[in-house]
């Protein structure tokens, strides 16, 4: 299923003081794309993320997921957020944060029990659902709202910089994993990142954001091979050069692009 | 909790700990050292009353009759008989309103007390009943034994009320174990027999209202005495206070059988109601219906021997102070 | 709005060149015995006071205040000395006490069900909250004595009085910190909840309400005393039966050993109840210091 954004504009205040966060955006990732949406503070990355999550009501303009309009948070779609610490549940087990996902689908306990494994799986926590959140580690936790965005199977998934919180070898391992259940569910992935590397190492197509306003700068390819790895793919020219054109793009946008 | 860490903590708790020290010795210093209220040779007696409408101490007060035995009197608001033979311990106040039951009862659990003067004693037969077991009429309760197993309301559970009501029930063939006291304000008691709260309740005669349905099932106080008067309340004060102020509580005494005799005179009734009127803010038409209590201010020694014995019957008590213990010799008795 | 990186808790991805150091520790017995012995010395101050008190009593021989031997020997004789059938406690603990908790039970109960499910309202809806919030700190400011002739009116001498009274009572403190403690919930897992879909009920019963329990069990435990208080205070009058009428029936034949023996009684039903409320809190908010910790 796609989600379309269809010139979606996003400020704050009236007025005088109104503050325009995004400017007219328009954008489609496609069925099981990965694409990764990357840019300096400010550009609005985390806004379109939550337009396109239902969390949030564009100014003007529409979100669609596939044919429907987004009016609230939809079904098929789900969300894995930054701050783990304030997503999953803490008074509950890694189980019930995931079985408290399935509630608003109409499953039984077997089928519930069965996608639970699953996804623990998945994720590399198999036989960990009695534990809680607290009892383990920021990775681990990272992990767990995957498992908690995968168990009803969703057609498109959303994550709003879900690895900054962690460290760098935790989060080659959560990288390397994200793909893998992307392949595993056949999902759709909308993944916002500040990471300059992470955004092409992840991605099939590379959106680009600029701030002052908040405007989709530049939509890239990402030819390079899967299943990706973390050595080979970084030893690619073609990883070097998308690279150093993203950087290019966020970080000296007033500089012109190398030939 | 390592010796590194508890030196200073110890040494703030060593200080709260002198601290408390300190304070409770203080304490018992104040405790004690209370009754040096007197001084000057007629002196002031702080008395307590039942809600300050005191028309016998009035009387006293209004005819110069305290000064002319050479006392001046104070009258301090107060709750119940128990509460202030507790007030009297402090020393804040001289003389006590209280009843014989719940000073016998006090000196029987070691509190030095002493009954300087009674205020009233109880009527003897129906006609002149100022006191009522109250029920409602169409309850179907007609005697003392058609409340078993019921509730009866009192001002104070324990109280000499109380006390009268389980007399009257025993004397009269009920049974007063079976019985549950409860506690209401004084003038609630009515109001909840009528609307049924509890069975009956033990109230001043003038409260046997019948617009209300009530009816009275006859005198506590009249049965209890089976014939003979009882002490009904009085003014108690402290075994030392007793021995200190001698000469003015004598005064007080002797100006209160003064009193009595011009109340018990009805060429002073009118004279009499018309300042209770202004005192207590009451029609004096009204208070001239009203069923009395006997006035007498001195003390039947018989009759509180016998009020012993009512205490020993309901197993209140073991062993009855004797009026001779705790009626001062100076006091004039009958 | 970057959060910190997290230490890693996992262990290293390779194996350590050198086996760690190892530490000798004290066995579980003797941890075990070292917690016993530090937490009775913290009861030093305690016995300290229960000395003063003992050679205060017995030096000044006020009534009043009777030395500590002698009220302890009292507790035993009244509220002790009944068969091993009945754990030890006398009748009257079994007909005064069980009277008295029986009402407790009722009216804490009551008011813990209403305080919470009106706070969880006037806490999610700040139109309610507004319009109410006036009327509920009104009623929160009376003090509950002030309620008791109106109790006996409404209930006459029957237990029902004394659970409304205590009832009263406790229910305001409940409604208010459960409203705060639900207006406070973070919004980050509102907006996960949100993201989930998850139903009404399911949003209240497992997101919104064990996110504010720690304000609302505050607030529980604070109504605990205030309804013990209570429980006590509305047997003082028109009442027939209960610890506090045993009060009054000492006070009024002045046996102050026993007046002295139910206030005993009635502070270590109040210890006891603590502690017991005090472990279930530990219990229900393991997560909060947890997560406290590791978001750091």
């Amino acid at each position: 299923m796609n989600v379309v954004v269809d010139r979606v504009r996003k400020s704050y205040g009236r007025g005088a003081e109104a503050r325009e966060v995004l400017t007219e955006t328009s954008l489609t990732v496609r069925s099981q794309e990965f694409v990764s949406i990357v840019g300096p503070s400010g550009c609005g990355k985390s806004t379109l993320l939550m337009m396109m999550a239902g969390l949030l009501k564009p100014s003007s303009g529409e979100i669609r997921l596939g044919d429907e309009p987004v009016t609230g948070p939809p079904a098929g779609l789900s969300v894995v957020f930054q701050d783990y610490s304030r997503s999953l549940f803490p008074w509950m087990s890694v189980r019930r944060n995931l079985t408290t996902a399935l509630t608003a689908s109409r499953l039984g306990k077997e089928e519930q029990r069965s996608r639970v494994e699953h996804a623990l799986e998945s994720v590399g926590l198999a036989g960990k659902g009695e534990m809680y959140p607290w009892q383990m580690s920021g990775g681990m936790q990272q992990r767990v709202a995957i498992a908690r965005a995968l168990v009803t199977e969703p057609t498109v998934m959303l994550m709003d910089e879900p690895f900054a919180a962690v460290d760098a070898q935790t989060r080659a391992d959560l990288e390397d994993l994200v793909l893998r259940v992307r392949h595993e569910y056949d999902v759709t992935v909308a993944f916002v990142t500040h990471d300059i590397d992470e955004s092409v190492y992840m991605a099939d197509r590379i959106v680009v954001l600029a701030a002052n306003p908040g405007r989709i700068a530049a939509d890239l390819t990402v030819d390079l091979p899967r299943p990706r790895d973390q050595v080979e793919t970084k030893l690619d020219a073609r990883f070097a050069k998308l690279r150093s054109e993203v950087f290019r793009l966020v970080m000296r946008p007033d500089t012109p692009a190398s030939a | 909790m390592s010796a590194r860490h508890a030196s200073p903590l110890r040494r703030r708790l060593a200080v709260v700990g002198l601290l408390g020290l300190g304070v409770s010795t203080t304490l018992a210093a104040c405790g004690s050292s209370s009754d040096d209220k007197a001084g000057a040779d007629g002196g002031t007696l702080r008395v307590t009353t039942l809600g300050l409408c005191n028309e016998v101490v009035y009387w006293a007060q209004e005819k110069g009759l305290f000064a002319d035995h050479g006392v001046e009197v104070e009258l301090v608001k107060s709750t119940g008989g128990a509460a202030a033979l507790t007030a009297l311990q402090s020393g804040d106040i001289d003389l006590a309103f209280a009843n014989p039951f719940s000073t016998m009862l006090a000196i029987d659990q070691g509190l030095d007390l002493k009954w300087i003067a009674t205020a009233y004693e109880t009527t003897t037969v129906e006609a002149d009943a100022a006191n009522a077991m109250v029920v409602a009429k169409d309850a179907g309760i007609s005697d003392a034994a058609g409340l078993n197993g019921k509730t009866i309301g009192v001002n104070e559970v324990g109280g000499i009320n109380q006390i009268a009501s389980s007399q009257w029930m025993k004397l009269e063939g009920g049974d007063p174990s079976s019985v549950k006291f409860v506690a209401l304000p004084f003038n609630e008691l009515a109001s909840a027999v009528a609307s049924g709260k509890v069975a009956a309740a033990q109230v001043p005669a003038q409260n046997v209202d019948p617009e209300l349905g009530l009816v009275s099932l006859g005198d506590p106080y009249v049965v209890a005495g089976e014939g003979s008067s009882l002490v009904f309340a009085g003014y108690v004060a402290t075994g030392k206070e007793a021995k200190a102020k001698e000469k003015d509580l004598k005064a007080f005494q002797d100006a209160l059988i003064e009193t009595n005799e011009a109340f018990n005179d009805p060429a002073n009734d009118d004279e009499r109601f018309k300042l209770a009127s202004a005192q207590c803010k009451q029609d004096p038409a009204v208070l001239k219906t009203l069923p009395e209590n006997i006035y007498e201010a001195r003390v039947d020694t018989g009759a509180l021997e016998r009020m012993g014995e009512i205490l020993v019957g309901q197993d209140r008590l073991d062993d009855p102070p004797s009026p001779d213990d705790f009626v001062p010799s100076y006091v004039t008795t009958k | 709005m970057t959060s910190p990186t997290t230490p890693p808790l996992t262990p290293p991805l390779t194996p350590p060149l050198t086996p760690p150091l190892t530490r000798t520790r004290p066995g579980r017995a003797t941890t075990a015995l070292r917690r016993t012995a530090a937490g009775v010395g913290n009861l030093w101050l305690l016995a300290l006071v229960l000395v003063l008190w003992e050679v205060y009593g017995r030096v000044s021989e006020s009534l009043f205040v009777p030395p500590i031997s002698r009220i302890l020997e009292n507790f035993g004789d009244v509220w002790l000395g009944g068969p091993a059938s009945q754990l030890f406690l006398s009748d009257l603990f079994w007909s005064e006490v069980t009277t008295s908790l029986s009402r407790f039970a009722r009216g804490w109960g009551l008011a813990v069900v209403v305080g919470i499910a009106c706070g969880v309202v006037l806490g999610r809806s700040p139109v309610i909250a507004q319009m109410y919030g006036p009327v509920v700190r009104f009623f929160a400011a009376i003090p509950n004595t002030v309620l008791l002739p109106i109790a006996v009116q409404i209930f006459g001498v029957a237990s029902n009085m004394n659970v409304f009274l205590i009832f009263l009572g406790s229910v305001w403190v409940v409604m208010i910190n459960t409203a705060d403690g639900v207006a406070g919930v973070d919004p980050m897992w509102l907006r996960s909840a949100r993201s989930l879909r998850v139903p009404r009920w399911v949003l209240y019963a497992r997101v919104i309400v064990p996110a504010a329990a720690p304000q609302i069990l505050a607030g529980l435990r604070v109504s605990l005393g205030i309804g013990l208080i209570l429980m006590v205070i509305s047997e003082l009058y028109a009442t027939t039966e209960g610890l506090g009428f045993q009060i009054v029936v000492a006070q009024s034949s002045f046996r102050y050993l026993d007046m002295w023996s139910a206030f005993v009684l009635i502070g270590l039903i109040g210890i006891v109840l603590n502690l017991a409320f005090g472990r279930i809190e530990t219990r229900l908010l393991r997560w909060q210091r947890r997560t406290g910790l590791d978001a750091l």
